[in-house]
């Protein structure tokens, strides 16, 4: 686009942005600078300069000022449109009320304080009266900085850019995503949609965009395909995958609390010292139940499987080679090389499908890879 | 009803997906308001209510759904105004402790319910969660929190730090990134590699022991000393264990 142009259409949107009323074709030929003065050329140039403004996605308004007028007019609206009249009853608007209150410290605030000065305008008390029983008070933030660039992208259709840190990974990638929509899950917020760069499903978390999320194309340029549920695809990237495995423990008695609520059995340990329980409980997952376990210290030990005791030993040993790593005392230093290289565990080398999350609603991000049962020896790439 | 309503798409769309997370909220007694509401607000708002809701909030109430569920039953208790008895699931100290409390209200925050009230046993205001409730008895007693009970602002979040806190200081390698997004951090800073540096603040060291063993080569504490060594003689003593098993 030349210079000329730039400038002209930059005028243009300035003087259709600070309208309320909609301006004749005239009166912007008038007020814009760039314009001929002949009637044709200046049609056509017109023409063309507002399929590039609804190219780029500028809302371009058209219509009358009065039922009269016989010229359309022009304006660009810097908020959305507004909706048609709506009248509500008592219980509904007090209803509203409460969900004006739900939003705090968000991105939406703005939109929300609109809503509830417009209520109040309206005559509705929002707020002090409400059906919802006594008690309850949800509330929702939003403190994510993406939130507001993403909200606008699902609502207006527009694929984004963003560098993305994935769980793991030490650097940034940048990504691009057509996105479908956002959503609230715990507390945290996702994002999900297409990815172009690996044209397909993917799902976000926004406290890992780091950086500015910027628009990659005009409103309405993206489509959200049928039956996509952004719903479903946050709560089955999300979710605790099934737990499969059975593992035995041994627990020191009135320890272990956590493991023992969802335990399957729990009986005296009759075989070794007194003082100590024999717990079976399930678990999805090796290396996740191996932290989880690992946690407990000394007072768990693992009887089986083999490759979830590996795994606990090599969460532990990890511990104390970093305690003993740096320059230090000839004592420390035997005593570090006493202790075996550690066992790292797998880190993930490539997104090639949305990660899991550990049963205990921690996201960690990283693919654990099942080893085949009854393999005695843990062995991870350390790629 | 007085003057009608005239809303800028941002405003209901707001408000529609703030109204759908209000309705998975368990025992709304009158639902009809809020159906009737939402599609009032759908009706209107056209094809931007498929942006909205394309925005979605999921309420995560496993331990409280249905009529008998948990949150109705501590709702009773607070419309009855009596005490509660709970069993309550510590994950920190990893413990299971029994307490009277005389509850104040129900909040959902992030997703998940919780119980405020005042816990006798500690004496001060305390914020139950209630997937950790074990289990919960409304007492013959009636409910009598002293003056100067008085509910949490969570506006600025859940987390309450104490000056009797201790700081402790982690580094974490690329993998352990996510301590610095589940726990609340005084401080983070970035180090070479994907590495970072955290600043947590505790009242109590056990569980930050706890957190260090579970991390394994994906973060160490660094201070103070003594957590060092308390976590470097917790992981000796737990492999000990293993050394006896073999």
């Amino acid at each position: 686009m030349s210079k000329r142009k730039t400038e002209r259409l930059l005028g243009l949107v300035v003087c259709l942005l600070s309208t309320r009323r909609y301006l004749s074709a005239d009166q912007i030929r008038q007020a814009v600078p760039g314009y001929p003065e002949q009637d044709e050329l200046f049609k056509r140039m017109f023409e063309r300069d507002k399929e590039d403004l609804r190219e780029l996605g500028v809302p371009l308004e058209t219509g009358l000022n009065h039922p009269f007028d016989e010229d359309l007019g022009y304006r660009i609206r810097q908020q959305a449109y507004e909706l048609p009249e709506l009248r509500l009853e008592a219980d509904e608007a007090a209803v509203l009320g409460l969900a004006a209150r739900v939003w705090q410290r968000a991105a939406l605030e703005g939109a929300v304080a609109g809503a509830l000065l417009k209520l109040r305008a309206a005559g509705v008390e929002a707020g002090d009266e409400h059906p919802v029983p006594q008690g309850i008070e949800p509330r929702l933030g939003t403190a994510e900085p993406a939130f507001g660039p993403l909200w606008e992208a699902v609502r207006d259709r527009r694929p984004v850019t963003f560098s993305y840190r994935a769980a793991g990974r030490s650097e940034p990638q940048q990504r691009e995503l057509e996105p479908w929509g956002v959503m609230n899950r715990h507390g945290r917020w996702y994002v999900a949609g297409r990815d172009r760069g690996r044209d397909a499903t993917r799902v976000f978390r926004l406290n890992r965009i780091a950086g500015p999320v910027k628009f990659a194309g005009p409103s309405g340029s993206v489509t959200v395909p049928d039956g996509a549920d952004v719903r479903e695809l946050v709560r089955d990237w999300d979710s605790a995958p099934a737990r499969e495995h059975t593992a035995v423990l041994r627990v020191r008695s009135g320890a272990g609390v956590g493991l023992r609520q969802h335990a399957v059995s729990v009986r005296t340990d009759q075989t070794g010292p007194p003082g100590w329980d024999l717990v079976t409980t399930r678990f999805a997952d090796v290396g996740y139940f191996a932290e989880y376990t690992a946690e407990f210290g000394q007072d768990v030990v693992v009887l089986d499987p083999p490759d979830l005791r590996e795994a606990v030993i090599a969460r532990l040993k990890g511990v104390l080679a970093l305690c003993h790593r740096g320059p230090g005392s000839r004592a420390r230093r035997k005593a570090a090389a006493a202790v075996s290289p550690p066992h790292r565990l797998g880190a993930c080398s490539g997104c090639s499908r949305w990660c899991r999350t550990w049963s205990q609603g921690r996201w960690s991000g990283w693919p654990r890879r099942r080893l085949p049962s009854g393999s005695a020896s843990v062995s991870w790439s350390t790629t | 009803m007085g003057r009608p309503l005239r809303l800028a798409v941002d405003e209901a769309s707001a408000l529609l997906v703030a109204l759908r997370m209000l309705a998975e909220l368990p025992g709304l007694e009158d639902r009809s308001a809020m159906s009737r509401l939402i599609a009032k607000l759908e009706a209107a708002a056209g094809e931007a209510a498929a942006a909205s809701s394309q925005v979605a909030v999921q309420v995560d109430l496993r331990s409280g759904d249905g009529p008998e569920g948990l949150a109705a039953r501590i709702r009773a208790a607070i419309a009855a105004g009596r005490r509660v008895h709970l069993r309550y699931y510590g994950p920190r100290r990893d413990e299971a402790t029994e307490r009277d409390v005389d509850p104040m209200r129900l909040l959902v925050v992030e997703g998940r319910p919780y119980l405020e009230g005042w816990c006798l046993r500690a004496e001060g205001m305390r914020l139950f969660r209630l997937d950790r409730v074990l289990a919960l008895t409304v007492l013959d007693q009636p409910s009598s929190p002293p003056p100067e009970a008085t509910e949490r602002d969570v506006d600025q979040g859940l987390f309450r730090p104490s000056p009797d806190d201790l700081h402790v200081e982690f580094e974490l390698s690329a993998e352990g990134r996510w301590v610095a997004e589940d726990y609340p951090c005084e401080s983070v800073s970035d180090l070479p590699d994907g590495r970072l540096r955290v600043v947590l603040r505790t009242p109590d060291t056990g569980w930050v022991r706890r957190l260090a063993l579970r991390l394994g080569e994906d973060g160490r504490v660094i201070s103070p000393s003594s957590l060092v060594t308390e976590v470097r003689e917790a992981a000796a003593a737990a492999l000990a264990n293993y050394v006896a098993l073999s």
